[in-house]
């Protein structure tokens, strides 16, 4: 049976994947290939924000009785990301190279250094406190 | 359990980036004692300048950066910050700052009553250090496979500098000097235990993500805290044992497992690399490919010294594992590390500016705040510096003036990067991409329903100017930017 963990530690993987494709095209100048990677990027990113916005945190704060602390730190790198999005949009209709792996770079720190915490304890904890209702919360995750 | 659970992105920026911005300054120090004392450093391991230079390097620079970084690492790692971070590092650095001063003045100039003062400064500021990250670990939530090697590698640290005492203490005449047992002794638990093994599992952590490759693998992660540990001590149960011919194949042995530990990480990163998938051009990947070029460098070194009974081949080990390896690991974290928290802190600020009714501001970004053509300037300066320090080794007459000029430029230019970094101020435009390009950008309550257009161009003025002293870092916001167009 999957966890919460295996799952999401997978699209965290594949949204990686997607970047660095993405990287690649922009910095050869084939901005077609750029603008379908770029919309894949935000859109398997956005979905995997949204799913833990409303499903998997709710379910942890509900669970655990922590509200405001590690889920809220959470939300905000989100918003943080979502910024850097926005900018990775307009440097792509700019076709500005330069700015957009500028961009990339940092939202990829930023990223990375988000899931590490994710994998390594909001995920396990999760399955942890969720205990038998993990499942539950993993399907409706995953109809989001 | 989980009552403490902290995932804060990181502690105040003044935390880390005090030990940061003073660490280039031993450096500069290191190159300055080898170019004053000249060719006569490298004629024994035990002159009073190559004492001073090595422990400039590993206690000022690599120590410095590895303490200032460790403390920023952790709470992402295993979700444990640490209480008082302020504090904390204000009193790791005001005694760690000081008392290394202090040990290489008294290297230099050979004056017992300086050693006291400085190994009670040293002492304190290990202690802490360890005490405090060691506290951090056991509190710590997450079962990240790197904690156990960072466990390792502060206790490694501690008898480091146990072992250092002691030979200070036998130096300055109060006790017998242990030597070259202990040397050597107190040389392994500090190159392999803790800069070795930091950088190692460190790494576990920040080649797969910041180069988006594979994770290393799994029987290597397994396998080397325990190889480490166990091999340290192998070691030093064997340097106090007769020489016979049983103990000396013994030390063969475990010298060459401590050389496979470092070389199965060795191919493990560059195998690692060569499958990425982020195949652009990466400056912080190439510092890693130079750092494990020179780490392959340093194993035939060590085997070289160890066939051929020759000094230099064995100075050689030591001296490219540190300049080589390390300071290239080091070097590209720093650089990429430095620029993401003030990318952050600007971030934190601007938000600040915000909440407040301010514009915003398009931060700039990672490459804005360290651009690439300097880290690739640092890279070929690195470079040039290892090739000059292997020159002057094997032709100390010729070289050694020159190599010292190169590792001052080297020092100076890293110091000067980061200091900028940290204090960004208006730079004449540069190109980026293709052309100049304006973007919109909706900026908060005092302007709704307007748009800022800001140029990429003039970002750098557009943004709050950071003053950075040694104890913070201070925004002073710099109002409304005048290029901007409404």
């Amino acid at each position: 049976m999957t966890t919460i963990t295996e799952y999401m530690t997978g699209v965290h993987r594949h949204c990686d994947e997607i970047l660095a494709e993405l990287e690649v095209a922009v910095s050869e100048d084939d901005w077609d290939k750029a603008a379908r990677l770029s919309a894949d990027f935000l859109q398997a990113m956005e979905h995997h924000l949204t799913m833990e916005e409303t499903v998997l945190f709710p379910a942890f704060e509900q669970k655990t009785g922590m509200i405001g602390g590690p889920t809220m730190i959470m939300r905000e790198e989100h918003r943080q990301m979502r910024e850097l999005f926005q900018q990775l949009q307009w440097a792509l209709d700019g076709k500005a190279s330069g700015e957009f792996l500028d961009t990339t770079e940092t939202l990829l720190i930023l990223m990375q250094q988000h899931n590490i915490k994710e994998e390594g304890i909001l995920y396990p904890m999760s399955d942890q406190h969720l205990g038998t209702d993990a499942p539950q919360v993993l399907a409706r995750m995953q109809k989001v | 359990m989980y009552g403490k659970l902290s995932l804060q992105q990181a502690p105040p920026l003044s935390v880390p980036a005090r030990f940061f911005l003073t660490a280039p300054v031993f450096g500069l120090a290191a190159a300055l004692i080898l170019l004053f004392t000249g060719k006569d450093l490298f004629s024994s391991r035990w002159t009073p300048g190559m004492l001073a230079v090595t422990h400039c390097l590993t206690l000022g620079f690599f120590t410095s950066v590895m303490i200032g970084a460790t403390q920023q690492i952790l709470p992402v790692l295993i979700g444990s910050s640490i209480s008082k971070p302020r504090f904390i590092a204000t009193l790791i650095h005001g005694q760690w700052l000081p008392g290394v001063a202090l040990l290489v003045i008294s290297f230099l100039h050979f004056k017992p009553i300086i050693f006291i003062p400085a190994i009670i400064l040293i002492a304190g500021a290990v202690t802490t250090y360890a005490g405090v990250i060691l506290f951090s670990l056991y509190k710590g939530i997450s079962a990240n496979e790197s904690a156990p090697g960072i466990r390792l590698a502060m206790i490694a640290l501690f008898i480091t500098m146990v072992m250092g005492i002691l030979l200070v203490l036998g130096y300055a005449g109060l006790i017998p000097l242990w030597r070259p047992a202990l040397t050597n002794l107190h040389l392994s638990w500090g190159l392999f235990g803790w800069i070795g093994l930091l950088i190692m599992v460190v790494a576990w952590q920040v080649v797969p993500m910041f180069q988006i490759t594979r994770a290393y693998p799994a029987w290597l992660r397994r396998l080397t805290i325990p190889a480490v540990a166990v091999l340290l001590l192998l070691k030093s149960v064997l340097v106090w044992s007769d020489a016979n011919a049983v103990i000396n194949t013994a030390r063969v042995l475990v010298d060459s497992a401590i050389a496979t530990v470092l070389l199965c990480f060795a191919l493990a990163t560059l195998y690692l690399q060569h499958v990425t998938r982020r195949k652009i051009r990466d400056v912080h990947r190439d510092f890693w490919r130079l750092a494990i070029f020179n780490l392959l460098l340093t194993l035939c070194f060590w085997i070289s010294a160890g066939i051929t009974g020759r000094p230099e081949f064995a100075l050689l080990t030591g001296v490219m594992f540190l300049l080589g390896f390390a300071m290239a690991v080091v070097t590209g974290m720093l650089l990429k590390i430095v620029a993401f928290l003030i990318w952050l802190h600007l971030q934190a600020a601007n938000e600040g500016l915000q909440a407040r009714g301010r514009p915003g501001y398009i931060i700039p970004k990672m490459k804005r705040v360290i651009a690439d053509r300097k880290s690739n300037i640092l890279l070929f300066s690195l470079l040039l510096a290892q090739l000059m320090i292997i020159g002057a080794i094997l032709y100390p007459s010729d070289l050694t003036t020159p190599a010292a000029v190169a590792w001052l430029v080297f020092f100076s230019l890293l110091t000067m990067v980061l200091a900028r970094a940290s204090s960004p101020s208006p730079s004449p435009p540069q190109k980026r991409g293709r052309g100049k390009i304006l973007l919109q950008y909706p900026c908060g309550a005092a302007h709704q329903g307007q748009a800022l257009k800001i140029s990429f161009c003039n970002l750098p003025a557009a943004i709050s100017r950071v003053t950075i002293t040694s104890r913070m870092i201070a925004l002073q916001p710099a109002g409304t930017p005048k290029h901007e167009q409404t």
